[in-house]
């Protein structure tokens, strides 16, 4: 056989085999269940119905309510887990902007969280994951209570106090 | 040369498997990662991301066995290609998002998409003149590959 008529043969092999590992896989793909984009972004936002997953993937969820109060208070210390532009358009008052991917000062943002007991982190709202991979993160780097709120969009549509501008970690990055 | 080619084989081969085996453990959230692309239709994303891991897997582990060496390399010529469009794409129109490219939460940067034309580069000279050999006893297997 031609060598690049192989590549016929292992590209569709392949692709079964993968078909075969996602049956076998922890959190396998929903086969017949589409996937919609759901990055949080400068030019998109995400979808919705968010308080099912959140609770779905394990972590404890603040109400809005409560949310608010303790953002009065500043007895939770709040992490923005959307990227950076949307954080620097508005964020939560107090809020440490930390992506998923992390950023260069990363150190600095959580000793300021190593002040509180209880973080909450966010994302667009929806069905982002931005904020599930944040507080995975934080868990595993020994925070022992951290919530998810609902998202900016119902935080901003509740009348939640906002503030904007970026964070220094961005403005260094971007020379900005 | 025939060591060198039989070193970048194995090297892009494993990273190849690595890069399936990390995502085998959650595929809902690579699915995830690819639809927020935005290149494929929602309906295909489940399947294609299941399907990508499996190809990614058995031709990375040819590679490295040095099997269909010249085969396996157009094969992941092409799906780096795929990535540095799908990567750039997304810089270009801001979409902030993780790469998926080994199952963390690795954000895509410039420099994700210039380690994919670094890995491309690797693909070309495996095309053009095969797996290499690490040891003399695999010049029969080698010469069957370039054969076939």
């Amino acid at each position: 056989m031609r060598w690049y008529l192989q590549v016929l043969f292992i590209v569709p092999v392949g692709a079964v085999l993968g078909l075969v590992l996602n049956a076998t896989s922890g959190r396998p793909a929903a086969l017949n269940q589409p996937v919609y984009p759901a990055a949080s972004s400068g030019i998109s936002t995400c979808g919705s119905s968010p308080e099912t997953q959140h609770e779905a993937h394990g972590h404890r969820f603040m109400p809005l309510t409560e949310a608010v109060t303790a953002c009065a208070q500043c007895t939770v210390g709040f992490v923005d887990a959307r990227g950076a532009a949307a954080f620097a358009s508005g964020h939560i008052p107090g809020a440490v902007h930390l992506p998923p991917a992390g950023h260069p000062e990363e150190g600095k943002t959580l000793e300021q969280l190593g002040r509180f007991q209880t973080l909450v982190v966010y994302d667009e709202g929806g069905s982002c994951g931005l904020a599930q991979g944040v507080a995975d993160r934080l868990e595993a780097l020994g925070f022992k209570d951290v919530r998810l709120l609902k998202g900016w969009r119902d935080w901003e549509v509740a009348g939640g106090p906002a503030e904007s501008g970026a964070c220094e970690a961005c403005e260094a990055e971007h020379g900005g | 040369m025939d060591l060198s080619l039989a070193l970048a084989r194995v090297a892009l081969g494993s990273l190849f498997v690595w890069a399936a085996l990390s995502k085998l453990p959650n595929i809902e959230q690579f699915a995830e990662e690819t639809a927020n692309y935005r290149m494929l239709p929602a309906p295909l994303v489940p399947t294609f991301s299941a399907g990508l891991i499996g190809v990614e897997l058995l031709a990375g582990a040819l590679m490295v066995l040095g099997v269909s060496v010249r085969a396996t390399a157009l094969i992941f010529g092409g799906l780096l290609s795929a990535f540095i469009v799908a990567l750039s794409q997304a810089l270009l129109r801001g979409i902030d998002l993780s790469c998926g490219c080994f199952g963390g939460a690795e954000s895509v940067t410039w420099d994700t998409v210039g380690r994919d034309v670094v890995l491309l580069a690797l693909c070309l000279p495996l095309l053009r003149f095969g797996g290499g050999r690490l040891r003399p006893g695999s010049q029969e297997r080698e010469r069957t590959d370039a054969q076939s």
